[in-house]
């Protein structure tokens, strides 16, 4: 019997061929389709405060970037973008922009927290005493936290004569000379001689603590100076450098623009366009150790709630000359630490004029300013632990000393701030001292937060990017002890709050600052920390718009892997946080910090979605339509072979066999066709979908093959030996008169009604899927979100999708070329007939091209009709576009079913009278 | 107006397997006049089918010439032969008439891609009218008896006012009494249309109601009887029935 198979499909080969590749097809789309697409579901967790809404509606992540808090209970930490200091590839970032549905995508590159500095004239000029000669010592403590934190600075000492003149000597040192003396005091010269030298501690106090030395007389010698800065009689004091450390971060400035209208927000200078980058300093006039500049927006807001306190000490010295004798010898700074002070006057100064001192100086053209970063520092989150159901608590961590040590200038620097509590860990990234240049940091522009959308208590938005997270006192006691203020970023780089990004460049500049030739351990890898997505169309926190942003999200996550938040339709959540006793005079204190909870949780599966199998069943249907069709037709053409089957013998369930043997074997052949094609497609799409999957295309074959031979087996089971030789014809004819040749055509096509049927049901469910995605690809970029008949749909349209819905247009095609190839078969003598009366073989072509014509234009205005018909029925559906790409897809259809009925129609060529006449 | 019928040194043959090789046709010649009345008998197998084929442009021959009027028929290309089939009648033993069509539309099938003179569709139910099934116009083929259908198939060949009318066994599937019926229609419309009439038939009495007897066998003319020129009928009947069908 399987020979019996074998010499049929062998003897009908080309109809074998035909029938085949329609398996073939239609097993691969089956593959496509189930290739597990990565999709996601929404989990909504309450409704949601409309007035909440966000800048933008994704967050993405590094998929490591946050803590078990935060994963765990659903939350995302106000202070968003602390601790992450890259993690997303330039490559992610242009991916992520490609996605349909991302109107912007708007990067944050934390680059870490440089530490520029400005001179901090101490002028202790109001406190000054009369006498001929008098010594101060100023103590110096930097206040944080309402005061509640106090980190003792070095002391100064200020020497001031108000008798004698400085006189200079020579290697720019100068003397105090009484008039008309030799004698002369070398009062500054020997203030440092046993003082430590700078070491690699970087928070010792006892190294190098200056003495300013004044003369009321000569104003112009003597006084205070250090290269950023001076003081001269009658101003007194000392100057220190105050550092802000300031956090660097690249974004693009267009995106930015589109996201928060950052350029809205300038307030001196320029915007950051997108061409700003790393600037070449070294045109023209050489400046030594910098060839390179990074063009800088700065925030006028520091955001540092810090303050100075100094308390003046006039010291118990000896009178008359006693003094600037015992200040010229060697052991002076011994000599005046060990006198006692008395406190004249205390002062506080703040920070707020320097900083603006600081932009200023920054602001200056690259060349005229010769300082660049000897490094800068990276900080981690905070991770907490979970004390109670009410409160967390931010985990301590210890960062050893050397992280602020900085060999590029021989030495280190870091605030006192830094030796209290640490709740980050951090990394410093030194400049590389060798190769000689930092790049330099010039601030094109200023912005101020403060004109940032949503800046206002009131209307603040969540996770906002520009301003530092609100932590507030929790309690009476707190509120108390923080007078009424907010917890703000300190100079502790380590400290709880960190601040927001001060300074900001572009991802250009950022390869300055990136570039592992100058800075060790910097790398341009993945230098993107967050990427703020708005999604297109989205109205507000309702169903459809949420939709929306599940397709970008998901779509984000399965291109990138990287982590999504959606932001949209998250509410306040605040936190409760108890902070520890800090090391330097804080207490405990209880603040609440105002957290983002999601209130919506995206969930990502593995899963093939409701459209894909809905287009698999189309592709089904159609195609055991096809298989059907050509079966049956071929067990009717040899009504008499298997009729004289049953003559010889055949039991019906050996005749059923062979019937249904010979169409799964050819479901098996095309299914191992298939396999191959499958495999190769997916190579070409470089989809991701495994080997062993492909294979099932096999089994689907077989069985799609069996289903479709299911009934035309039975069928021929049936046949009853006299069947065969009484054969009586089972059309039913409809007499109606000819008007020419396409009347005729449509009678032909007429005469198998439920055949022709089935064919343009085929092509009808191709146009009509093919309209239909084809018009969600247009008009929304592949994703379609609304709503039909009442029941809320989304769809995303891949290419694989499209690729099917071509599919079942071909087979669509090829079911109404089988069709017609079936009537011709069934009419070869007819139209041999038609030959003999002198009929050209033009008007046969023309005739079969008619008949194939109608089926097509059958075939394509119904599956027209449907795709209007669903269209009309999915709100918001664009009918206009619909219309067109209905237009185009029914001149497919019947293009493409003219276009496959050439194969049959070259059959026709074969027929020749004498083919019909030998059998009289 | 009607056509005479030249065959010179016709020859036919089908190739069965490598060597082997059927002579259908051999050398005939056979001169036909315009207007007269030939049968061509012979047992079977011995190539009236493929001497009606030959000479309706269904087939072709190996050697020789078929002239039909002015038309040389052996050097036909394609679409002229299509043309010279059209102006030929050609009716078949099992009439193939086409079933999803009506009679009158299978009367009218061999003009229906062609644009005509005349109205189509009456000059159909005049030769239906002319065949006797005036009434049947609108039924399709399979409700019609075989002469019925034959009647249909004759109206059909007439179509084109051919000059020249070849019959494969017209009766070959009738009982006598139709035959009869379908033999004087036959020889009846081809006096009114002015037809050459060449019939192919196993029947002598069919055959005898011809002018002219042509007898095959093998493929080659084994007797040329032509009765109007004063042969006897009996004669000839007693020729035909002695070297009949098997003889
Ligand atoms: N197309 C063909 N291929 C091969 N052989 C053919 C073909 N047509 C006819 N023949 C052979 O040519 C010979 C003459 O056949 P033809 O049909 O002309 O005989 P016939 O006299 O019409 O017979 P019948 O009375 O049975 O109709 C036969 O031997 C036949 O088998
Ligand atoms: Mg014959």
């Amino acid at each position: 019997m399987g020979r019996f198979v074998l010499s049929q499909l062998r003897y009908r080969k080309s109809r074998t061929l035909t029938l085949a590749a329609g398996i073939l097809l239609a097993a691969v789309s089956f593959t496509l389709l189930t290739s597990a697409a990565s999709t996601s579901e929404l989990r909504v967790k309450r409704t949601v405060a409309e007035n909440f809404q966000p800048a933008y509606d994704i967050l993405v992540r590094p998929s490591d970037s946050f803590t078990e808090l935060e994963r765990t209970e659903g939350l995302i930490q106000q202070n968003y973008l602390s601790g992450i200091f890259g993690g997303i590839t330039r490559q992610q970032y242009r991916d992520i922009e490609a996605i349909t549905g991302v109107e912007v995508a708007a990067p944050i590159a934390n680059v870490g927290f440089v530490p520029p500095f400005e001179a901090l004239p101490i002028d202790i000029s109001p406190y000054l005493s009369d006498a001929p000669e008098s010594l101060y010592r100023l103590k110096v403590e930097w206040l944080a936290n309402n005061g509640l934190s106090r980190y003792p600075d070095q002391d100064a000492y200020v020497y001031l004569t108000r008798r004698d003149p400085f006189v200079k000597v020579p290697n720019g040192l100068y003397v105090q000379r009484p008039a008309g003396s030799h004698r002369s005091y070398e009062v500054c010269n020997h203030f440092y001689d046993q003082q430590q030298e700078y070491g690699t501690a970087p928070f010792r106090l006892d190294r190098n603590v200056e003495l300013g030395c004044y003369s009321a007389v000569t104003p112009q010698i003597g006084g205070y100076r250090v290269d950023f800065g001076s003081l001269r009689f009658p101003n007194v004091g000392t100057v220190r450098a105050a550092f802000f450390p300031m956090l660097v971060a690249a974004i693009d400035p267009e995106k930015e623009q589109q996201l928060l209208d950052l350029g809205g927000a300038i307030v001196s200078g320029r915007m950051l366009t997108s061409d700003d980058g790393v600037g070449d300093a070294s045109e023209g006039q050489e400046v030594f150790g910098l060839d390179e500049f990074i063009p800088l927006l700065a925030s006028t807001r520091t955001y540092t709630d810090e303050e100075v306190e100094v308390t003046v000490e006039l010291l118990g010295a000896p009178t008359g000359r006693e003094l600037p004798s015992r200040l010229s010898r060697s052991n002076a700074y011994s000599f005046a630490r060990g006198l006692e002070g008395r406190e004249v006057g205390s002062f506080k100064l703040s920070l707020k004029p320097v900083y603006e001192r600081l932009l200023d100086k920054m602001s200056v053209a690259p060349k005229e300013w010769d300082v660049g970063y000897p490094g800068y520092w990276q900080t981690s989150a905070v991770h907490y632990d979970v004390e109670s159901e009410a409160s967390i608590v931010p985990r301590a961590v210890r960062n050893p000393a050397k992280v602020f040590v900085n060999n590029y200038y021989g030495c280190c620097w870091a605030p006192q701030e830094n030796r209290d509590v640490q709740f980050r860990k951090v990394r410093g990234l030194q400049a590389n001292a060798r190769e000689g240049n930092v790049p330099k940091l010039v601030v094109v522009g200023r912005f101020d937060p403060g004109k940032l959308p949503g800046f206002s208590e009131l209307s603040r938005v969540p996770l906002e990017t520009y301003y530092p997270p609100l932590v507030e006192a929790a309690d009476a006691r707190t509120g108390k002890l923080l007078g009424g203020r907010d917890l703000l970023p300190t100079l502790n780089l380590g400290g709880y709050v960190s601040q927001p990004p001060l300074l900001l460049t572009t991802l250009g500049g950022l390869r300055a600052l990136t570039d592992s030739s100058k800075f060790y351990d910097a790398s341009d890898d993945a230098p993107i920390s967050v990427i703020r997505v708005r999604v297109a169309g989205v109205t507000g926190p309702d169903q459809v718009s949420r939709e929306r942003i599940r397709r970008v999200a998901e779509e984000i996550h399965a291109t990138t892997s990287l982590s999504v938040d959606i932001t949209a339709g998250s509410s306040p959540h605040p936190v409760t946080v108890e902070l520890p006793a800090g090391n330097y005079g804080q207490p405990p204190l209880t603040v609440t910090e105002g957290w983002v909870e999601k209130g919506v949780a995206v969930r990502f599966l593995e899963a093939v979605d409701a459209k894909s199998i809905i287009l698999l069943a189309l592709i089904l249907v159609v195609c055991s339509v096809f298989l059907g069709n050509s079966t049956t037709a071929s067990v009717k053409a040899r009504r008499v072979e298997i009729g004289t089957l049953a003559c010889l013998g055949w039991p019906r369930s050996k005749i059923f066999a062979a019937v249904l043997g010979e169409v799964a074997m050819m479901g098996l052949l095309s299914g191992i066709a298939g396999f191959g094609l499958a495999l190769a497609v997916i190579a070409i799409l470089s989809l991701d979908m495994t080997v062993l999957h492909s294979l099932l295309v096999v089994p689907v074959a077989v069985v799609l093959a069996l289903v479709a031979g299911c009934i035309p087996a039975w069928r021929a089971a049936k046949t009853v030996p006299l069947d065969a030789i009484r054969f009586t014809t089972s059309e039913r004819l409809h007499a109606t008169r000819l008007r020419g040749l396409l009347a005729m055509a449509v009678t032909n096509i007429l005469r198998r009604p439920s055949r022709t049927a089935l064919g343009v049901v085929g092509l009808a469910v191709g146009v009509a899927a093919l309209t239909l995605l084809i018009t969600v690809n247009r008009a929304f970029q592949g994703v379609l979100v609304g709503n039909l008949m009442g029941n809320f749909i989304s769809l995303r349209i891949r290419g694989v999708d499209l690729l099917s819905a071509v599919f079942v247009v071909l087979l669509g095609a090829g079911s109404v070329a089988d069709v017609l190839f079936l009537n011709l078969r069934e009419r070869a003598p007819e139209l041999v007939t038609l030959r003999t009366f002198g009929w050209r073989q033009s008007h046969l072509l023309r005739l079969a091209a008619f008949e194939a014509f109608a089926m097509g234009v059958v075939g394509s205005a119904l599956g027209v009709g449907i795709a209007l018909l669903v269209a009309s029925q999915i709100q918001g559906f664009p009918m206009g576009t619909t219309a067109i790409v209905a237009l185009m897809a029914f001149g497919a259809g019947v293009f493409v079913a003219l276009a496959a009925s050439l194969v049959p129609m070259a059959k026709l060529s074969e027929l020749l009278p004498t083919t019909l006449l030998a059998e009289e | 107006m009607t056509v005479p019928v030249e065959l010179r040194d016709v020859s036919r043959s089908y190739a069965m397997g490598p060597e082997q090789e059927i002579r259908a046709l051999h050398r005939i010649t056979i001169s036909v006049r315009p207007g007269s009345a030939v049968a061509i008998t012979g047992p079977s197998g011995s190539g009236k089918s493929t001497l009606l084929h030959v000479i309706g442009a269904m087939d072709v021959s190996d050697e020789g010439s078929v002239r039909v009027g002015d038309v040389d028929v052996t050097n036909l290309k394609g679409a002229e032969q299509a043309d010279y089939r059209r102006s030929i009648g050609f009716v078949f033993q099992k009439f193939h008439l086409l079933p999803a069509l009506t009679i009158v539309d299978n009367v009218v099938a061999p003009l229906l891609p062609f644009r005509t003179s005349f109205d189509k569709w009456s000059r159909a139910s005049e030769l239906l009218a002319a065949v006797g099934l005036e009434d049947r116009a609108d039924s399709l083929p399979a409700r019609l008896s075989g002469g019925q259908q034959q009647r249909v198939a004759i109206a059909r060949a007439l179509i084109n006012d051919p000059a020249l009318l070849l019959a494969d066994e017209p009766t070959g599937n009738l009982d006598s009494e139709t035959g009869t019926e379908i033999m004087d229609l036959l020889l009846r419309l081809r006096t009114e249309h002015g037809m050459t009439f060449l019939i192919a038939t196993h029947d002598p009495v069919v055959a005898s109601r011809c002018e002219r007897i042509v007898r095959l066998k093998d493929g080659e003319v084994v007797d040329d009887v032509d009765i109007e020129s004063g042969v006897h009928y009996d004669e000839v009947l007693g020729r035909i029935a002695g070297l009949g069908p098997g003889a």
